[in-house]
């Protein structure tokens, strides 16, 4: 079963064809000359990341504020922008997940997790665990726990539903590696959770 | 850093969204960002103390070098 959470592919939203990539960096390009082209970016980037800093925070103006920050950082540094064959959200990602930490960091605003209880049932049954609602508490300690690099795996794979390809583009890391490294999580995940519920 | 776990919580409309959505702001707070950032260049470039230790500075490096290659030639 932990080998099906490696293997299973969830979302195909990142997936770009070669076409799609290219016309992106054409924008980007133009961007990089004049700031009035960066709007079809902003356009379609927009959700995706307000969606991801208001996964991680509880106030929602605080996340508002905070996608807009984001986007000013992209556009003050779209010039340093080189592309690497992977889409331009991945840069984003990068950005908002830096000024999310550093919002944390210089406000002391708790760190927020958000998920379904889908989600944690699809966890209990990666690692082999038949779900119950009396898990739902352990688990969420459980998860509470992990440290922050661990806890954005199993964010973005479980609670975003992010394919591979994706994980590994934001983390900048091989999607083998990051394969290995959700599987290491999840095995440690079961062992606090069958030690918890002893 | 403590962390806290809210479990199904009520989504954002896209609606929502879109109200905050603003380009034409984003590109104004660039503009001024920019115009802020190129006073503060021209500012750092009239500072005294920046331009008095640029010619120090570069008038040990000419004094440095002129005196090895006088003294490496004797």
């Amino acid at each position: 079963m932990l080998l099906d959470a490696v293997n299973m592919e969830f979302s195909p939203r990142y997936h770009h064809t070669t076409d799609m990539l290219l016309n992106e960096q054409h924008i980007i390009e133009a961007a990089k000359q004049n700031p009035e082209h960066f709007a079809p970016l902003y356009d379609k980037y927009y959700k995706q990341i307000f969606g991801y800093v208001y996964q991680r925070m509880d106030c929602k103006e605080t996340a508002f504020d905070l996608t807009a920050q984001v986007f000013l950082k992209a556009l003050s540094n779209i010039e340093k922008y080189e592309f690497k064959g992977v889409p331009f959200a991945s840069w984003l990602y990068r950005i908002a997940h830096s000024e999310v930490m550093q919002m944390f960091r210089n406000n002391a605003k708790l760190r927020t997790v958000n998920a379904d209880v889908s989600d944690l049932r699809h966890i209990c049954e990666e690692v082999e665990e038949e779900y119950m609602e009396q898990y739902n508490g352990v688990l969420m300690t459980v998860i509470k726990e992990l440290p922050e690099d661990e806890l954005q795996l199993i964010e973005l794979r479980f609670f975003e539903k992010r394919a591979f390809k994706e994980i590994a583009d934001i983390l900048e890391i091989t999607e083998t590696n990051a394969k290995v490294k959700l599987y290491r999580i999840l095995e440690r995940v079961k062992k606090k959770l069958t030690k918890k519920n002893k | 850093m403590a962390t806290k776990f809210n479990l199904n919580r009520q989504p954002v409309s896209d609606d929502e969204i879109n109200t905050h959505k603003d380009f034409d702001k984003l590109v104004k707070k660039f503009k001024e960002q920019s115009i802020e950032k190129a006073r503060s260049d021209v500012n750092f470039l009239k500072n005294k103390k920046i331009t008095y230790s640029t010619i120090i500075a570069g008038a040990t490096i000419f004094c440095t070098v002129t005196y090895f290659t006088v003294f490496k030639n004797q």
